[in-house]
């Protein structure tokens, strides 16, 4: 069974009396129980259609979508879901404990066990010391933090998360991918929508292009990338004799296409700057 | 992240809760009083003040019977806007932060988020027109005393002047506590549920909080009609008279049974019948209207 599956999944959205704009077209969709995956496209693309179309949002013109197992469109299907969404504003005048009170007890976690999970989360979002501040003062990392906070209140086993670090400095930026990193490591089924491709490329296990409503491209983010016709080494301690010795051998067998000095991102070296958080 | 919340995760189905409904309830009450809806207590302050001392040139009775008037109405205007203009701003400002997502795409029911919606809005117009009622209670009160005490301090004399006294005395007593001020308070708040549930109905298809409150607006100041229509049409008879009676009566809603403040000052007596049933009409029509409004909200693409 798929976390998430959509069959010939199709949205209309009727402009004026006659005009129809296809936002989704037949859209084919496995996501695997575990996996990070991204769904990636330009603006207009279908990505927000899709994840409307799957927590039942929108209602599908064809076709359907399931979440493990479940039609999207009954609320059974969202027991174990937890969305992100897209500038996320909440309730400006609750504090960041209050707020995930509020979503714990929509999903009828109580007592005890919700106290005890509202420590866990502001913890793990790193948000325990603006517990008692209202949203209203919090900046656009805190409140895209305590929106992760709210989507993981109920121990869901699909987190949708929709441009998680949209407006987010470089360090929270980071925090929020080690965090899509730990998810994965408990078994958790993410669906990641950014813009934000390195960021994609570090944590997806697999993503699909999405344009014009239509899937463009699928696959394993690492198969994707690999360019199988060509090899790289990486060395130290080289005189340049050795260099030239190394370039030589190569061009004798095959064809040099690069020799250079390997660059550090430049999100490590901001990293290394503020002494902000390791990357993992 | 170690604490699990199995209870949750292995449920295979997911029946109505009012304990759900309650949640959004009690988060819709602190919405609107954020929305600084208190305010009227300024207002209805200042009405109070205003009418126990202006009318204090009059005779005793065209004095508490100015007071009532005024304070009554008040209590109905204002609880007339809050309904209103609070309901008209829930959904749309829901809409606009994106919060409905967080909602919805959690084990919540689409009825439960709208029913949360109208019950937090009732009870707090229950808790505001009840305030307003105790301060109106306690005007009265020291008036009564104050008017009383008059009236005594006059009858220093003879026995038949004790005899006016006491007339007096029972008229402003028969005023001051007079049951049907209750009533008339109850149909009152009646009147706010069937505006919270008709606001509510409306903005599931309004495109903005502006609309919502013209819309409703135009309906609160139409309702006399309602009873205006009924008079005439159902004395003519004819089917044709009969299909926009019944239009009218289900887009525009009986509020003048609900409004009872001139009979009341004027010592009209209110039936327990009367009473009953007139409530049964508000729970009656703030029902159908709200079922409307889940249909609507059922299909409505967010």
């Amino acid at each position: 069974m798929y976390a998430v599956e959509t069959k010939d999944l199709t949205k209309h959205f009727r402009v004026g009396l006659k005009r129809k704009v296809i936002a989704l077209d037949h859209l084919n969709l496995q996501v695997r129980e575990g996996e990070v995956y991204g769904l990636l496209g330009p603006n207009g693309s279908g990505k927000s259609t899709t994840l409307k179309l799957v927590l039942g949002l929108h209602q599908p013109t064809e076709g359907e979508a399931t979440v493990f197992g479940r039609s999207s469109e009954t609320v059974v299907s969202r027991l174990h879901v937890g969305l992100l969404p897209e500038n996320p504003y909440f309730y400006r005048y609750l504090n960041g404990e209050e707020t995930l009170r509020f979503y714990g007890r929509l999903c009828r976690v109580t007592g005890p066990k919700l106290e005890e999970k509202i420590n866990e989360l502001l913890e793990l979002v790193g948000l325990s010391q603006s517990r008692h501040r209202r949203l209203a003062g919090y900046s656009k990392g805190m409140l895209q933090r305590i929106g992760l906070a709210q989507a993981m209140i109920h121990d869901p086993k699909l987190l949708l998360l929709d441009e998680p670090t949209a407006g987010v400095d470089p360090e929270g930026s980071i925090d929020i991918r080690n965090l899509i990193i730990k998810l994965k490591k408990m078994g958790k089924t993410v669906i990641l929508c950014s813009h934000l491709l390195s960021q994609v490329q570090d944590v997806c296990d697999r993503i699909s292009i999405l344009r014009y409503g239509k899937m463009v491209l699928e696959g394993n983010v690492k198969e994707l990338l690999s360019k199988k016709d060509q090899y790289q080494f990486v060395g130290s301690g080289l005189t340049e004799q050795d260099k030239k010795a190394i370039e030589a051998l190569i061009a004798s067998r095959g064809k040099l296409v690069s020799a250079s000095h390997p660059t550090s991102t430049l999100e490590d070296l901001y990293m290394e700057s503020v002494g902000g958080t390791k990357i993992i | 992240m170690s604490t699990p919340v199995a209870d949750i995760a292995d449920q295979e189905t997911l029946s109505f809760s009012l304990a759900r409904v309650w949640v959004i309830a009690t988060n819709t009450m602190t919405e609107v009083i954020r929305q600084k809806v208190l305010y009227v207590f300024v207002i209805f302050t200042l009405v109070l003040i205003g009418a126990s001392s202006f009318f204090t040139q009059f005779s005793f009775t065209t004095e508490l019977k100015s007071i009532i008037d005024t304070c009554l109405g008040a209590i109905k205007y204002l609880t007339a806007l809050i309904a209103i203009v609070g309901t008209a701003m829930l959904l749309p400002s829901e809409i606009e932060n994106r919060t409905i997502y967080t909602i919805l795409t959690k084990p919540v029911y689409r009825i439960e988020f709208l029913l949360g919606k109208v019950v937090g809005m009732s009870v707090l117009l229950l808790i505001v027109t009840a305030a307003m009622s105790l301060l109106f209670g306690a005007v009265l009160f020291v008036k009564e005393k104050t008017l009383i005490a008059s009236a005594l301090q006059g009858s220093v004399g003879g026995a038949h002047v004790s005899d006016q006294v006491q007339q007096a005395v029972a008229a402003i007593h028969a005023q001051a506590r007079n049951p049907d001020l209750l009533k008339a308070i109850a149909l009152l708040f009646a009147q706010s549920v069937i505006l919270v549930s008709m606001t509510i109905m409306v903005s599931t298809f309004a495109t903005s909080s502006l609309f919502s409150i013209i819309i409703m607006l135009l309906v609160y100041f139409c309702a006399p009609l309602s009873a205006v229509a009924h008079e005439v049409w159902s004395a003519q008879g004819s089917p044709l008279s009969h299909a926009g009676l019944m239009f009218i009566n289900f887009f525009i809603p009986d509020l003048s049974s609900m409004t009872l403040v001139d009979d009341v000052v004027v010592g009209k007596t209110v039936s327990m019948a009367f009473f009953w049933s007139t409530c049964g009409y508000a729970a009656f029509y703030s029902l159908v209207v709200f079922a409307l409004g889940t249909l609507i909200f059922q299909e409505k693409e967010l």
